[in-house]
């Protein structure tokens, strides 16, 4: 990694925003190719606050500060992203379930996932199946990521999984279900693809996915 | 329902823990972090609205897994019945802060998500320390009888399922619905609000429990790891 990459690499992760744009500038200005940029200053380093986030060194306020600071450099980034005709690492629609108001844990989610290259579409809380299936549907999504915090509303991410099947989607689109009531067991019951305990781990899970 | 006279002396510490962060380590590590949870705490206590709804209900009868209150009221839960099997009361609470915090995490979210945390943050340590002092009028009065108090128990724990637990104190309690409410899936609006019961009697010691043992997500809970 080149010392313009590592600079990016190393404002992102310790979540200094300014320095991070400053960077990314200075790394476009010098002719640096935006892929490089993204993936290995930018998404790297996010990869490496996951991992420092599962090892209990990072809190949560540091994940958001660095995807804050990651998300900075991206909107600087995006036009030579799309310019250069750079993929998404994939497209993901998110949302709490039906009946469930918590968003705290959805939104890191979404922000570590778009700190991975990946694309969001974010349905926001209380989201009613006909909605993801609606979402999907409109946007040609890879995966469908849902979040409950409560056992009486965990029971909505099979209800929406049977919508996608009612809509003739679920063989298009994978699942990934997370949230501090559900477990593994809990995701292969329902029918899920995937299950993250947190959002570090939903990022590897959804990469897995997209790669499977 | 006590409103008056409430107040909550909320610290940048709890604020920081109340994101699931260690104060000790996160302050020197990220000072924008302590700085957010100062301005959270400045701009939060004007926005905050806390209330307790209260009401002590003598213990008529105590079977293996009910309990029967005056009034033909009844606890119906293995669990619950046996962690207050010495109480002669049981109090039972529902504690809020109002919904202007959590309006202020939501219209935050998009331009600033890290202060939008740290509202958050605020929001959870006020709501935990009106609970405690919930907590703590409850045992005052229970100290002028001689008699002690259990730990708090909440619906939702792993064997008290919110749904059965939530109807039980909110028909007990039947709040004013534009104070807290619940939601069909049980969940209380506003957000940042508990409900609790407590056992008053003599008997209960809290050295040998404490409520996150009987949490679902006692194994994972960074909230509680942090607070430890």
């Amino acid at each position: 990694m080149n010392e313009i990459l590592r600079a990016i690499y190393s404002s992102i992760i310790d979540g200094e925003q300014k320095v991070t744009t400053a960077k990314v500038q200075e790394a476009l200005d010098q002719g640096t190719e935006p892929s490089a940029i993204l993936n290995e200053g930018m998404v790297a380093a996010m990869a490496e606050v996951g991992k420092l986030f599962e090892e209990g060194e990072y809190f949560v306020p540091e994940m958001l500060v660095a995807a804050r600071a990651m998300q900075s450099g991206l909107a600087m980034l995006k036009p030579y992203l799309v310019k250069a005709d750079v993929k998404s690492s994939g497209k993901v629609v998110a949302g709490t379930v039906k009946g469930d108001l918590h968003d705290i844990g959805k939104n890191l989610v979404c922000m570590m996932l778009e700190g991975s290259a990946f694309e969001v579409i974010d349905l926001g809380s209380d989201v009613d199946p006909d909605k993801f299936v609606e979402a999907v549907h409109q946007t040609n999504a890879d995966i469908v990521a849902m979040s409950a915090l409560l056992t009486t509303t965990m029971p909505n991410m099979k209800v929406t999984i049977e919508a996608l099947k009612a809509a003739g989607l679920r063989d298009k689109v994978k699942v990934l279900v997370g949230g501090a009531p559900l477990t593994q067991q809990y995701a292969n019951e329902i029918g899920a693809d995937g299950y993250a305990p947190d959002a570090s781990r939903a990022v590897a899970t959804a990469k897995s996915l997209i790669a499977a | 329902m006590f409103a008056a006279a409430i107040s909550l002396d909320i610290t940048p510490e709890m604020v920081l823990r109340g994101q699931g962060a260690n104060p000790a380590i996160i302050t020197n590590r990220k000072p924008v972090l302590l700085e957010n949870a100062e301005r959270a705490i400045q701009e939060g206590m004007a926005l905050l609205s806390p209330k307790i709804i209260e009401r002590t209900i003598e213990v008529i009868k105590i079977s293996h897994d009910r309990i029967y209150l005056e009034n033909n009221l009844l606890i119906e839960n293995r669990f619950i019945t046996r962690e207050l099997s010495s109480a002669g009361r049981i109090s039972f609470i529902i504690c809020t802060i109002g919904s202007a915090i959590e309006e202020k995490v939501s219209a935050l979210y998009r331009s600033d998500p890290v202060l939008s945390l740290a509202f958050d943050g605020f929001g959870t340590a006020a709501i935990e320390a009106l609970a405690a002092f919930a907590c703590e009028t409850v045992r005052i009065r229970a100290k002028e009888e001689d008699l002690c108090i259990s730990i708090p128990y909440s619906p939702g724990m792993i064997e008290w399922p919110l749904e059965k637990g939530q109807n039980q104190i909110f028909s007990i309690l039947q709040p004013d619905p534009l104070v807290v409410r619940l939601t069909p899936s049980f969940q209380m609006i506003p957000k940042k609000s508990m409900s609790m019961i407590i056992g008053i009697g003599t008997g209960f010691n809290h050295n040998d429990r404490q409520t996150c043992d009987f949490c679902a997500a006692r194994q994972t809970c960074r909230y509680r790891l942090n607070r430890d």
